[in-house]
């Protein structure tokens, strides 16, 4: 039967969609690395949760885990004295293209232990979402809202996942995604359109909108203005 | 079978079987010049020579057969000592045009230099010279940059079996020439020979001087000039088709490709298309959206009926006529007639008998036929088209352009759709004129003289609106039954094209980039 | 109608006498008869455009009378979308967009980006140009510090420093001019090196400058260093303890004045500078004013270590000898087949990275900027991430600024010394 929400005359105008989709391939292939002392206690711990470890260039310790007890492992790592990760250097995203899952990079760095360490996570393109660790280190509330805005990843339990570089109604999709071409996807009249756009509700978060939004109490009325609410004299 | 160890890896390759090849069925790219998989082996440019463990000399890998239990280094201290030298040679004659000649970015000489050669030249004499020369054909000789691979000569006489060019003169002063006035003139498949020189000394008069090779992008596609269906890449650039160069498919076309088809692709390039959907209203035409015309087709269809007769073009791919046929059945049956342009004669390939460029001058002559269709006019593409053009019921046109039809062409038509891409005389006189994309703007497959089904993909971006035949058709044939349209090239093939006979069983998966036969391999129509 | 009390701390009272010296008397409670007006918070917008906020910053408060009960805020108003245009950019051709990022200390950011190319490449490059830019960085150190104290005496009321800071400031102009022909977008190391030696005498100017600056410091010292409003407005505001910062990830002197001795130069030292004779001011509150005196110490602490390096710089090449990573001269170039094929490969193509990928850090005059780059293999990065120092430190703003008023808000947004550029790539 006809598609009902979309009739086959609609897709000539849409154009035909490509009759491959990109493959998929697996990522991060560990190698037999020097020692790190972190690593070998995660692993003592964590076990099966991590997956691999590499080592990369002047000797940059790179540890893979599972994605589902990132915040876990990373709590530890900052808490366990032994480690005692408790700076955050960096938290960023890798999107490698073709539909190959993202990797999440968080750059540890100990100032106790004069140590850093790599810790990766890699989530697939259907199920970019993994826990926040903003509640570890505050340094990740813009960092991780930085990499949801740019790569669309969720972080959940972030108490105020937004957009913050792009603007908070920008709906061309995340940019740093290797799909997303580099002009952005709207033409540029439909771009200037929107930047042009002087909606109040654009300019302003919901949380911004609460503030002074009872009026003002006036101690009398103004000429033939009434009141909205509050007290009267 | 013979096992060996190269690079450290074991790997089992047939008895035969070259190092080379060993080499690069696991994945190490030996550098060579004058060592091609089309052409026989000289072992003289000395690039390939590798290190045997137990052969007091390197031995060169081109020629040298695989033997049990060899050990080969292909990247030890010896080798690559023994490459830097022998690029060092290569250079010393070798003029410093890489910001003037075509071949940089896509230059053997270049790649293994920068990736193997020395850091600095050293010789400070002055470098014999050559100057330019016009062998003829599409062909420019430049030959200070010639390397002395032989690889045209060996072609010429191996493949073409028309020797034409050679090396005269004797050491420093070798160079490769033509025989007097004679140069390639009269050939037919010397092009290839500028797709096989490894450096810049034989270039393409067409192609001189007009892209850069890194600017060009390269899609896989198909030849549209005969039934033979050579494997292609277009490279285009700024929505235009710069050239086209051979694929490597042994089963069609090994890695060559003839004159005629390689400079007929300016046609792929024409401006003058129909960019939106006309609707005829009086004696004027006006430009609406795809879904108001078609839904207006619809309805005008439906209301006058009558029976259809069609034209197609064996320009057009199996999705197209396969839509086309599905459209047909659906407004009641009717006949499909296509017209093909003949040549007098074959031009063939003396040293590859399977392949020449066929007198059918059109790719999809045999899909067009194991659909169904008939073929009709004469050997020039003209006329045949005297039943079409007096119907007095539904005339449906794709893709043939009629050129040769007079301005009143289907005249008394119920309702005359014509669906191409460039509009004529008789064309005007269409109701519905719809824009559609050439084959180089869309996916699609050809089947070629031998019955052998080829995928293609899309190099350039249709203008304006046009839209692939099969998803216009393909649109209005589900209008018509009811039935899903299909979004993909995929889908429209394994919808109405595998729902023939020949074509039952296949599929775009099966397809690849390789191809594959059709159920009945259909001698070709008038070979 | 319901009165409201007001007291003055200053008004002329019943009890003035002919002597027309003012006396202040007690204070006198004054019946204004005005209405009682509802003390709702207020939302206040200050920017993207504005003198204050040193950079198109916008910051939306919510405030009570004068004082700032929360400040959100807002950033992108500069983005340009550098890490993204990265990805189409060979090694090489990324440079120039490290320029644009910290426009007040560009030398810096040349010379991470290339840092951690080379770190991901195994690249070494020569001692001279390890000494070349050592010089260059901690000459940009005080770039940036003499606009920072500038514009923070101009957000302090004070106009004068910021005339004298920015007269040094032409002289190192200057310098960047002669040795790279651009003033602010310097461009000017490459990977394996720099796009030229230093010009005749640059080293020379070099030393006279940063010699002659202590002079103008010790002026700006004398203007703001005791100055009663000054004090006034920075000691005890904008205070954060140095768990606190490691925790919100503060970096640089901002970390510095809360008492935590964390200095990429002494704690992952690069390019030699454990052999440097210098020290790191280290503040105890963690207030505006500790972060201004850190900041102005650490002037005269790269001074040192510019005239050290001065004093060591070694002769030689300035680029690695590898024709598959430093251009190869003009010269060679037209002249010698080799190089000529090397120059149009690394033009067109670019150079060849390993698989792999490489974190690098410099203590940049912000903080740690970090830089991570990815390869695949090919000649483009295929993501390079800069983890800008002054994104983070914003980002505690919220945190330093509740509770205090509105101008100690300008004067925390500038104690934390942002640079838009790097905040919003």
């Amino acid at each position: 039967m006809a598609d009902e929400t979309r009739s086959g005359l609609d897709a000539v105008e849409e154009g035909p969609a490509a009759s491959e989709d990109a493959e998929s391939a697996a990522s991060g292939a560990g190698t037999l690395a020097p020692e790190h002392p972190s690593v070998k206690a995660l692993r003592a711990r964590f076990g099966e949760a991590i997956h691999s470890h590499e080592v990369g260039c002047r000797g940059q310790h790179v540890v893979f885990v599972d994605a589902a007890r990132s915040r876990e492992i990373l709590e530890w790592l900052r808490d366990d004295p032994d480690h005692h990760y408790q700076f955050l250097s960096d938290l960023t995203a890798v999107d490698y293209g073709g539909g190959r899952p993202l990797h999440v990079v968080y750059q540890l760095f100990s100032m106790t232990h004069h140590r850093s360490l790599r810790v990766k996570c890699v989530l697939p393109v259907t199920a970019l979402e993994i826990d926040s660790v903003e509640p570890l280190w505050k340094t990740a509330d813009w960092l991780e809202r930085e990499v949801y805005d740019l790569f669309g990843i969720r972080f959940n339990g972030h108490p105020d996942l937004r957009r913050i570089l792009m603007p908070e109604n920008y709906a061309e999709g995340h940019p740093l995604r290797k799909d997303f071409p580099l002009r952005g996807r709207f033409s540029r009249a439909e771009q200037t359109r929107r930047a042009l756009s002087q909606e109040v509700a654009d300019f302003y978060i919901p949380e911004e909108m609460e503030i002074g939004r009872d009026p003002q109490v006036l101690g009398h009325e103004q000429d033939g203005d009434a009141l909205p609410s509050g007290e009267n004299a | 079978m013979v096992t060996l160890t190269i690079d450290g890896q074991e790997v089992t390759v047939p008895r035969g079987t070259t190092l080379l090849k060993a080499a690069e069925s696991v994945g190490t790219k030996v550098p060579h010049y004058c060592y091609h998989d089309g052409l026989s082996s000289p072992a003289m440019c000395r690039l390939c020579l590798v290190e045997v463990e137990g052969a007091p000399k390197l031995q060169p890998s081109c020629v040298t057969q695989a033997q049990d239990g060899q050990v080969v280094h292909t990247g030890s201290p010896n080798a690559e000592a023994m490459r830097r030298g022998v690029l060092e040679f290569y250079l010393v004659n070798h003029p410093l045009d890489c910001p003037i000649c075509d071949q940089s970015g896509e230059c053997k000489l270049q790649d293994f230099v920068h990736a193997e050669g020395r850091e600095h030249g050293r010789s400070r004499e002055p470098k014999r010279v050559f100057g330019r020369d016009d062998f003829g054909g599409d062909v420019l000789f430049y030959g200070d940059r010639c390397v002395m691979c032989t690889r045209c000569v060996r072609f010429m006489n191996e493949v073409e079996q028309d020797p034409r060019l050679t090396v005269v003169e004797r050491g420093n002063r070798s160079v490769i020439d033509t025989f007097f006035e004679r140069g390639l003139d009269g050939t037919n498949w010397s092009g290839n020979i500028v797709d096989i020189c490894p450096v810049g000394a034989l270039v393409s008069k067409d192609f001189l001087y007009k892209q850069r090779a890194w600017d060009l992008d390269h899609t896989p596609s198909i030849c549209p000039s005969c039934s033979q269906g050579c494997n292609i890449d277009l490279h285009t650039r700024d929505n235009l088709v710069q050239r086209l160069k051979p694929r490597t498919n042994l089963e069609v076309n090994a890695h060559w490709m003839c004159d005629h088809g390689r400079h007929n692709y300016e046609f792929m390039n024409r401006g003058d298309r129909i960019e939106a959907p006309l609707v005829k209203e009086g004696d004027r035409h006006t430009e609406v959206g795809w879904k108001e015309a078609l839904s207006t087709m619809l309805d005008r269809a439906r209301e006058v009926g009558g029976t259809v007769r069609a034209v197609a073009s064996p320009f057009s791919c199996n999705e197209d006529l396969a839509a086309l046929k599905a459209v047909v059945e659906a407004l009641g049956g009717g006949e499909i007639v296509y017209r093909l342009a003949r040549a007098e004669e074959e031009i063939p390939l003396k040293g590859m008998p399977t392949l020449a460029r066929r007198r059918d001058l059109a790719p999809n002559g045999t899909g067009a036929d194991a659909l169904g269709l008939e073929r009709v006019g004469d050997d020039d593409g003209t006329g045949g088209l005297e039943t079409v053009s007096s119907h007095d019921g539904v005339v449906l046109v794709l893709g043939d352009a009629l050129q040769d039809q007079a301005a009143d062409f289907a005249g008394g038509a119920s309702l005359f759709v014509y669906l191409g891409t460039h509009a004529s005389e008789a064309v005007q006189g269409g109701d519905f004129i719809l824009p559609v994309t050439t084959f180089a703007e869309q996916e699609g497959t050809f089947t070629n003289r031998v019955g052998r089904v080829q995928r293609f993909w899309p190099g350039l971006q249709a203008p304006g609106a046009a839209r692939p035949a099969w998803l216009v058709l393909g649109a209005v044939a589900s209008e018509l039954t009811e039935a899903e349209p299909a979004n993909t090239a995929a889908e429209a093939f394994s919808r109405w094209v595998a729902s023939n006979e020949p074509f039952a069983g296949l599929d775009y998966a099966s397809l690849g980039t390789r191809g594959a036969s059709m159920n009945e391999p259909v001698s070709a129509a008038g070979d | 109608m319901s009165t409201k009390t007001v007291e003055f701390a200053v008004g002329r009272t019943p009890e003035m006498g002919v002597d027309s010296r003012p006396t202040y008397g007690p204070l006198a409670p004054i019946d204004l008869g005005e209405p009682d007006i509802g003390s709702e918070h207020m939302l206040i917008n200050i920017g993207p455009q504005h003198p204050a906020t040193h950079g198109v910053l916008r910051l939306v408060c919510e405030l009570d009378g004068e004082t700032v009960l929360r400040v959100i805020p807002h950033i992108g108003y500069l983005h340009s979308g550098f890490e993204k245009l990265g990805e189409y950019r060979s090694w090489n051709q990324v440079v120039p967009l490290t320029d644009r990022m910290d426009y007040l200390a560009p030398l810096i950011y040349n010379c991470a980006y290339v840092m951690s190319v080379e770190e991901l490449m195994g690249i070494e490059v020569t001692e001279r140009c390890k000494v070349v830019r050592v010089i260059l960085m901690e000459l940009d150190r005080i770039f940036g510090h003499l606009l920072f104290s500038g514009t923070w005496s101009i957000d302090v009321g004070a106009f004068t420093p910021f005339l004298y800071t920015f007269q040094e400031r032409e002289k190192i102009y200057s310098l960047h001019e002669s040795l790279t022909g651009a003033r602010i977008t310097t461009s000017a190391t490459r990977v394996g090196g720099m796009m030229a030696d230093l010009p005749e005498g640059w080293a020379d100017a070099c030393r006279k400058f940063v010699n002659e600056l202590p002079r103008t410091l010790d002026q700006v010292d004398y203007l703001l260093a005791t100055n009663g409003i000054h004090l006034g407005r920075t000691q005890d505001v904008g205070i954060i303890s140095g768990e606190e910062a490691i925790n919100y990830g503060f970096t640089g002197p901002n970390l510095r004045a809360s008492g935590v001795p964390y200095d990429v130069r002494k704690d992952k030292p690069y390019y030699d500078y454990e052999t440097y004779d210098f020290e790191v001011p280290i503040g105890e509150h963690g207030d505006c004013y500790d972060r201004f005196l850190v900041r102005m110490e650490e002037m005269r602490q790269s001074i040192r270590i510019i005239n050290q390096a001065l004093d060591r710089l070694p002769d030689g090449p300035i680029n690695v000898e590898d024709p598959r990573i430093s251009l190869p001269s003009k010269t060679d170039c037209m002249n010698d087949m080799e190089s000529m094929i090397h120059h149009f490969k690394l033009i067109t193509e670019g150079i060849h990275a390993p698989v792999g990928d490489s974190w690098f850090s410099v203590e940049a005059s912000k903080g740690e900027l970090g830089m991570y780059v990815v390869s695949d293999g090919g000649t483009k990065p295929v993501r390079w991430r800069v983890r800008p120092p002054s994104f983070v430190n914003l980002s505690v703003i919220p945190k330093l600024a509740e509770g205090h008023l509105m101008s100690d808000l300008i004067m925390i947004n500038a104690s934390l010394d942002i640079v838009l550029g790097e905040i919003d790539r």
